[in-house]
Formats: C-alpha cells, sequence, structure tokens
C-alpha cells in the first residue's frame, strides 16, 4: 500500500482554519496526534519547524509537504489540508499556499519516506488534477479526487 | 533450466513478502538466490530538483537508506539462513532499474523476482515507477510475487 492510498478522512482536513504557516503546521500535526499516530508531539513538531528554519517546504502551484523523520512516530503517517484562500508559507513563487501534505517518517523508514513524497510530487505535478484537488469542498471529496484520478 | 534468481527489495513490506517467496522457490526448486537493494540516487536528485529536498536533506537521507538497505539485506540473508538457503547480496547506488539489469547481467541471473506492482495514478506515473522501470528494462524473465500475505507466509513456513 502506498501512503496516498493508505489515506482515510480522519487524516484529511478541508478546510483548515488556521490563518499563519505555524498554526497550519500545528493544525496538520494535530490531526495526526488526535488518530493517536504521533506520541511525542513536541519532539515532532521541532523536527518539523527545524526543517522549515532551513528552506521552507513551500513549492510552487500553491502546495506545500513539509516533512521530517525521527523519533515520534511508530510508522510512515501524513496528514492533508486544503485552506481553499491560501496562507503566505514562504512558497518559491511567493504564490498563497493551498494544498498542504504533512509527512513523517520513523528512523529506518527511509525508503518508504522518499517513496512517499515522489508519490506526493508525482499527484501534484498535474496540473489540471492540482485544481481539482484545490477544489474540493469536503475531505471525503479531496480523498476521492486522491484515490480516483 | 533456473539456476540463479534475483530478487528486488526496496524495504516496503511486499518486497520481503517477495524475499520470503524467493527464498522458498530458491529452496523449493534448489535454485541459487541473490538479493539486491539499491540506493535510488535519481530519486533524491529528482527530489532537490522539485525543491521538496534541499541538498543538505539529500545527503542525509542517502546515507540513511544505504544504512536501511543494509538492514534490509541483513534480514534478508537471516530468513534465508533459517530456511538453510544461501543467499549472495548487493547494495547498490544509482538507478534502481539500471542497477537491477547490470547486477542480473553480471551474475547470470535467470530470473527477477520483484513483488506486486502497484496501482498507478496515470500513465505518466508508470515513468516514475521504479518496479515498473525494473519489468521494461532487465532483459531476462519478470517474476511477479502477487499472492497474498497469508499464502506467502504459508508457504514460506511450509519449507
Amino acid at each position: 500500500m502506498t501512503v496516498l492510498e493508505t489515506l482515510t478522512e480522519d487524516v484529511v482536513k478541508v478546510p483548515l482554519t488556521s490563518e499563519t504557516k505555524i498554526e497550519i503546521l500545528d493544525e496538520l500535526l494535530e490531526i495526526l496526534v488526535a488518530k493517536g499516530l504521533v506520541k511525542n508531539r513536541e519532539k515532532v513538531f521541532q523536527k518539523i519547524m527545524a526543517r522549515e528554519e532551513q528552506v521552507s517546504t513551500g513549492l510552487d502551484h500553491g502546495i506545500a509537504i513539509p516533512h521530517a523523520k525521527g523519533e515520534g512516530v511508530d510508522s510512515l503517517v501524513c496528514a492533508v489540508g486544503i485552506k481553499p484562500e491560501g496562507i503566505d508559507f514562504e512558497s518559491h513563487d511567493g504564490q498563497p499556499t493551498k494544498l498542504f501534505f504533512l509527512v513523517i517518517a520513523p528512523p529506518g523508514q527511509t525508503g518508504p519516506h522518499i517513496e512517499a513524497l515522489k508519490e506526493i510530487a508525482v499527484l501534484v505535478s498535474d496540473n489540471t488534477r492540482r485544481e481539482k484537488l484545490f477544489q474540493a469542498k469536503t475531505s471525503k471529496e479531496l480523498l476521492s479526487i486522491i484515490h480516483s484520478v | 533450466m533456473f539456476k540463479k534468481i534475483l530478487v528486488y527489495i526496496d524495504g516496503t513490506e511486499e518486497s520481503l513478502l517477495a524475499a520470503r517467496y524467493a527464498i522458498t522457490m530458491a529452496k523449493t526448486y534448489n535454485i541459487e538466490l541473490c538479493g539486491i537493494y539499491v540506493v535510488n540516487l535519481n530519486v533524491l536528485e529528482d527530489l532537490v530538483k522539485v525543491n521538496i529536498f534541499i541538498p543538505t536533506e539529500q545527503a542525509d537521507y542517502e546515507k540513511d537508506m544505504e544504512a536501511d538497505g543494509q538492514k534490509y539485506l541483513n534480514y534478508l540473508k537471516e530468513l534465508a539462513e533459517a530456511k538453510g538457503v544461501a543467499v549472495e547480496t548487493v547494495l547498490a547506488k544509482g538507478n534502481v532499474a539500471e542497477e537491477v539489469k547490470k547486477t542480473a547481467l553480471a551474475k547470470n541471473v535467470n530470473i527477477v523476482i520483484i513483488c506486486q506492482l502497484k496501482e498507478l495514478l496515470s500513465r505518466s506515473e508508470a515513468f516514475y515507477d521504479e518496479k515498473e522501470n525494473i519489468v521494461h528494462r532487465v532483459p531476462m524473465p519478470v517474476f511477479i510475487v502477487k499472492e497474498d500475505k497469508e499464502k506467502i507466509l504459508n508457504l514460506y513456513n511450509s519449507i
């Protein structure tokens, strides 16, 4: 099973309600914490922020893929969210970021972690597909697009 | 007819099931067994190109992948030795399909064994899928292990 295949509605949030980059990261992490997938919230959040402090994971075309690896999770986990109006995520193209994939992997699962990042990159590389994802109004709809494209 | 098989493992649960299947084949038909893990340098470079990774992460993940690869190959050895099957392991770095092909040719392998292919989101995704590329690139038959987990574990436990 790939990371996108294993996504369920309870790790997808539409819309995200936060207004800033840090809040969005915290909101995405909370999705995983609420599901019991993150054991050490503080440590994981520090890892995510340490990566963001080097260079933002806000990419072009409204996409961000914040990611971290380390202790705090037992297996590869992913949360997805949409902020329809977009926020300033210090993206590479300077445009507002709307669609977020938070990926966290434990040590020793580098291969699956890399595969997950690649899979997401492929998913959002197509303009038409990306627009469809942005227009999802509910978690169910977003998941349905991810699973059916 | 078949003297040597090469199983490709990538650390996924499915590939470790394929490893058990390969061990079962090697033991049942008295075939030599090789296992390969490839540190996928191409995907790391691609992730830097699309700005998902920064160069320091690329180096960090490459080291981790090498360590993971050794761990998975050691696990393959344990699984094989538990069944009295000798296994030669190869830890390669580079383009996955190309490294599998090179090793398969260098070791005169008759069949390459891979785990089940994932469902692709689009035709273009096939271009990026390592196992799809192995199927297309290697010049010898490729055996795709499609049985479910329980069946494979039963087969492995039965030898």
